[in-house]
């Protein structure tokens, strides 16, 4: 899993679940993940991050657990990741709220669908920042 | 609560009638420049975009919307692209980008630029060849950051005479017809005019991308080939000055309109994609209810 589909399945996880209150700390887990890669940890800097995803403040955020995932090549990447996951809750989520009317989509399409297929177009739209 | 909750006193159908003269141009020029394989390009998607109006919405086959998504889409379209693909974004457009949201009106993105995109993305062989066939010679786009892309003359630019999309054929016939939008009140000057301003500004300020080095220096401080080639010109009057997926107030739609050109020429910059419009299209709409969420929020608080 690369970067920017670990944040793209975070900022899933984040808008599909109830978000906790302080859902922006899990901004913080790609800059920690690859701090962790420059430690001589190996292998276990994958796990040392997933440990820190789930401590008490980020516990409810499944979202930060799938940040901690990916291997980060560079801080540019981990930054990328951090501004994706931030900036795309945000917009999504007033998105979602406010010009999705739930009660004018086709009834099989009502509800998660309708979230997940703004999720889709918003992971192509995105595409070139995989890149950056 | 949700908007929007002000309505124009004009009709959906005259409004559409009036976009589809202000494409007129636009089409003729793809016609005239590539002849009957773009004619039938804009028959397939518009006919595909008309048909699934009228299983999923008979009603309102009438309007004209519809026909204005299936010739939009058309002209975001590479000239040799097949008939099949054309039909396919054009019915991926009025299906997916519209109704699968509960239709006219209800759509936060785009249909056009969303059915671009999700084939730019699922078929990518379709919209990224390394060059296009031209003229017989295969050469690539102005914007592209390849070797072997040449950056054609001013004059050269502005009659089209760069491969690229069907929009592409003719800038003065999109400028034209932009004109003809404006001058109809079917769209607000504020964005074309905003987009257009902030591609030329961030053009000339951004520096140049690791990717562009050596291959397309021609690309750095130089707006000229940003305006007349990809798809800027059509976005900037045609695809962000949908009223549906815009924010409601005026400065709400300067920074809608700055978003898009921060998106289309990062994209152009600093990404292996040749051009960024579409994508900075539903990037904006996306950012759209939070730029109305944060002005209307600021307007609150200055009122006590």
């Amino acid at each position: 899993m690369n970067h920017y589909d670990a944040s793209f399945l975070a900022i899933a996880c984040a808008l599909m679940t109830e978000r906790p209150r302080r859902w922006w700390l899990a901004g913080a887990i790609p800059a920690l993940a690859f701090a962790l890669t420059l430690l001589p940890l190996g292998h276990f800097a994958a796990i040392v991050a997933a440990l820190v995803a789930c401590t008490p403040p980020l516990r409810p955020a499944a979202a930060a657990l799938l940040l901690a995932a990916p291997r980060y090549p560079s801080v540019r990447a981990a930054a990328v990741s951090a501004g994706l996951y931030l900036c795309g809750v945000a917009v999504l989520a007033a998105l979602l709220e406010d010009r999705l009317d739930q009660d004018a989509v086709p009834a099989f399409l009502r509800g998660t669908p309708a979230r997940l297929l703004v999720l889709a177009v918003a992971y192509f739209s995105l595409l070139p920042v995989a890149h950056l | 609560m949700r908007g929007p909750f002000l309505h124009s006193s004009q009709r959906t159908a005259a409004i559409m009638r009036q976009v589809l003269l202000a494409l007129a141009p636009i089409t003729v020029a793809a016609i005239w420049r590539h002849g009957a394989g773009a004619a039938l390009l804009v028959l397939a998607a518009l006919s595909a975009a008309v048909t699934v109006e009228a299983v999923l919405a008979r009603a309102s086959v009438s309007d004209g919307s519809a026909a204005v998504t299936g010739v939009l889409f058309a002209l975001l379209l590479p000239a040799g692209a097949p008939l099949w693909l054309a039909a396919l974004g054009g019915a991926l457009a009025v299906g997916l980008g519209k109704h699968a949201f509960g239709g006219l009106g209800k759509n936060p993105f785009n249909p056009a630029a969303l059915a671009r995109v999700v084939l730019m993305g699922l078929l990518p062989v379709y919209f990224f060849a390394p060059a296009w066939r031209w003229d017989g010679v295969t050469q690539a786009s102005p914007l592209s950051k390849a070797a072997g892309a040449l950056l054609p003359s001013a004059s050269a630019l502005l009659a089209g005479d760069a491969p690229g999309a069907l929009a592409q054929a003719a800038p003065w016939a999109v400028l034209l017809g932009g004109l003809v939008l404006l001058l109809l009140r079917s769209a607000d000057w504020r964005i074309p005019l905003a987009y257009l301003a902030g591609v030329t500004l961030l053009v000339l300020v951004l520096p140049a991308g690791e990717r562009m080095a050596g291959h397309a220096p021609w690309l750095v401080g130089n707006p000229l080939p940003h305006l007349l080639s990809g798809g800027t010109l059509l976005t900037a009057f045609f695809l962000l000055t949908d009223p549906v997926t815009a924010p409601f107030s005026p400065p709400g739609k300067l920074v809608f309109a700055g978003v898009a050109a921060l998106v289309t020429v990062a994209t152009r910059l600093y990404t292996p994609y040749p051009d960024g419009a579409a994508l900075a299209v539903l990037t904006a709409n996306a950012c759209a209810p939070l730029i109305d969420r944060a002005l209307v929020w600021r307007k609150l608080r200055r009122a006590g």
